[in-house]
């Protein structure tokens, strides 16, 4: 069993480690840059000096695509964390039980829906939509469910037959404006514009606030779903809300950056163990490990093998199920 | 002053009658012991008065109010339950399990009082000084003591115990039994379902026995707990003589 440390610790490391991504990944790429070029876009921004090239290059491609990593991860963790709490398994994680693939379903028909041209916003939506729904289903198969691990089973599955079905009809539809079989399968921020990013934002931070909200009768729910009713927790009110939560933060995390596994499973695993199971500190300081993650991945995924990019799911998979091995085989919870 | 009052309950579940027109009311102050054999329905009628479980027929009211109407968070300031373990895999510590049981009484906002109440439970079942603990890792008998810690600081008029003393040591039994007429003392209506007749006949004011679904007898033990009533209820063959130490009937098997 790991120690458990002050959440004080926890999140001046991590948010430490946040700010140390973010400028990391400002620059890195294929473009040079240093901190002179970032401080001048800076000063840019605000109307100070004449426009360089690398101007534009920081300020419209890589800024936005630093912070969609930052918040896709964020956003990864604490639907992970809540996915968790609610199911009260520790595997329960938005790739596996199928929410993330139904998301990408729900994201094509949003872009279906709209005219030519499409809005982001509808995309992001379509995919709230359809996360929620997929996690209502997996409400109503965990109530007839006895073992825990049926249910991750059957997520499994689902998640399996969705994400078969969303390569195919991505495929098959072949349009520009339908995002590519990659960037659905193996997620992607290479694609990220302001414009997602801003529509992406309000689904991410809504959903979190409500699982934030629902943290102390989460935590309550670990007893047991007779105990938490005993202590006043309306537990299938609680449920039906996190869910929602869930669906809600993924809808946005998957139509910024396409379907990404992991890190919704090992980051709240490796924290939990860290700082305990309270999901006040839990939720929040899961969401700063979710942001290193996955920006820190990136700047792998676009680095490694320069000038070709890796899609950011292989990376994931390739460091995360190794330290989840690692973790299972440990028994850390 | 009748705290708890149920009234003709009844719950059939595929067919068969489990609890079967079973009225009985506790007053404040007063500790019931339901005993039984296996089956016999102790554990529905519990759950019924927790407000679990609805009752096919009949009514129960706790503190005047019907339960029926009561929401989840109101019912968690009337009764606190304590019911069979579910913790193997709980990673918080013992504070932090005993301090939930103030969830119900958040609105109150009052955290000084909060800890103080938390405080003051785990002492008075001896799980002080297991509070830095995580629960998963106490011993069966720990987690049950930590449990009633928890259902203590819930300060609710009806405390309501499903074999509570099912894991303990004899020690702790009796100690765990002092802590419900302690509660009972201040005000409080407890329930407690109990496997062991010794502990029912020595610690509660009255005792209801079931069979079959039936209530059989109620009243004070020595009313209750005769020879021949327990030799059909448990169909086994007993006998009741006076405790030779305590002001009690003490229940012995005879041997087929």
């Amino acid at each position: 069993m790991i120690q458990q440390r002050s959440p004080r610790v926890a999140y001046w490391l991590l948010g430490t480690g946040v700010i140390v991504v973010m400028l990391v990944g400002m620059l890195a790429g294929s473009v040079d840059v240093g901190l002179s070029d970032l401080w001048h876009m800076v000063g840019y921004r605000f109307g100070v000096g004449e426009e360089r090239l690398t101007d534009s290059v920081l300020w419209s491609i890589r800024l936005p695509r630093v912070l969609a990593g930052l918040t896709a991860g964020a956003g990864l963790a604490v639907a992970g964390v809540a996915l968790q709490g609610v199911f009260r398994n520790r595997m329960a994680d938005p790739h596996l039980i199928g929410v993330a693939p139904a998301a990408g379903l729900g994201a094509v028909a949003g872009i279906a829906l709209t005219a030519a041209g499409g809005s982001p916003f509808i995309m992001m939506a379509g995919a709230a939509v359809g996360g929620v729904l997929l996690a209502l289903l997996m409400r109503r198969i965990a109530e007839n469910v006895t073992d825990s691990a049926q249910l991750v089973l059957v997520g499994i599955a689902l998640g399996f037959a969705l994400l078969a079905l969303l390569g195919a009809i991505v495929l098959a539809w072949d349009s520009p404006r339908v995002p590519t079989f990659n960037f659905w399968v193996f997620g992607g921020l290479s694609g990220v514009t302001w414009s997602t990013f801003g529509a992406a934002v309000p689904f991410v931070l809504a959903g979190a606030a409500g699982v934030v909200t629902m943290g102390r009768s989460l935590d309550i729910l670990a007893l047991g779903e007779d105990e938490a009713r005993h202590l006043g927790v309306d537990v299938a009110r609680l449920r039906l809300l996190t869910l929602v939560a869930v669906g809600v933060i993924v809808g946005g995390v998957v139509g910024l950056a396409g379907v990404i596994g992991f890190i919704g499973l090992v980051v709240p695993m490796l924290l939990r163990a860290w700082i305990g199971p309270a999901h006040r500190h839990l939720v929040l300081v899961s969401a700063l490990g979710g942001a290193i993650a996955l920006g820190g991945l990136d700047i792998l995924a676009r680095t490694v093998a320069a000038p070709v990019e890796i899609p950011i799911g292989l990376i994931t998979a390739i460091g995360g199920a190794p330290v989840l091995v690692w973790l299972l085989l440990r028994r850390v919870r | 002053m009748t705290t708890i009052n149920a009234s003709g309950i009844v719950v059939a579940r595929g067919g068969r009658t489990i609890l079967d027109s079973v009225s009985f009311d506790v007053a404040a102050g007063e500790v019931v012991g339901v005993v039984g054999p296996n089956g016999a329905g102790k554990s529905t009628l519990l759950r019924v008065l927790a407000g679990d479980l609805a009752p096919d027929d009949g009514a129960v009211s706790l503190a005047g109010e019907d339960v029926a109407a009561a929401t989840v968070q109101r019912l968690a300031r009337l009764r606190s339950f304590v019911g069979p373990l579910s913790v193997s895999d709980v990673l918080f510590r013992v504070g932090d399990v005993v301090a939930m049981g103030r969830h119900p009484g958040r609105a109150d906002g009052n955290a000084e009082l909060d800890g103080q109440l938390v405080a003051q439970a785990m002492a008075r079942v001896d799980v002080d000084h297991l509070a830095d603990r995580e629960l998963r890792t106490l011993s069966s008998g720990e987690q049950q003591r930590v449990n009633l810690a928890r259902a203590i600081a819930q300060q609710s008029p009806v405390i309501l115990l499903d074999e509570p003393t099912s894991a303990l040591d004899v020690a702790h039994q009796e100690m765990v039994m002092a802590v419900l007429r302690n509660l009972a003392g201040q005000g409080g209506a407890v329930v407690a379902v109990l496997h062991d007749l010794n502990l029912a006949a020595a610690h509660t004011d009255r005792v209801l026995l079931l069979d079959g679904g039936v209530s059989v007898a109620c009243g004070p033990a020595r009313d209750v707990l005769t020879g021949p009533r327990l030799s059909t209820a448990y169909a086994t063959p007993m006998e009741v003589i006076d405790h030779p130490f305590r002001d009690c009937p003490l229940v012995l098997t005879s041997g087929r």
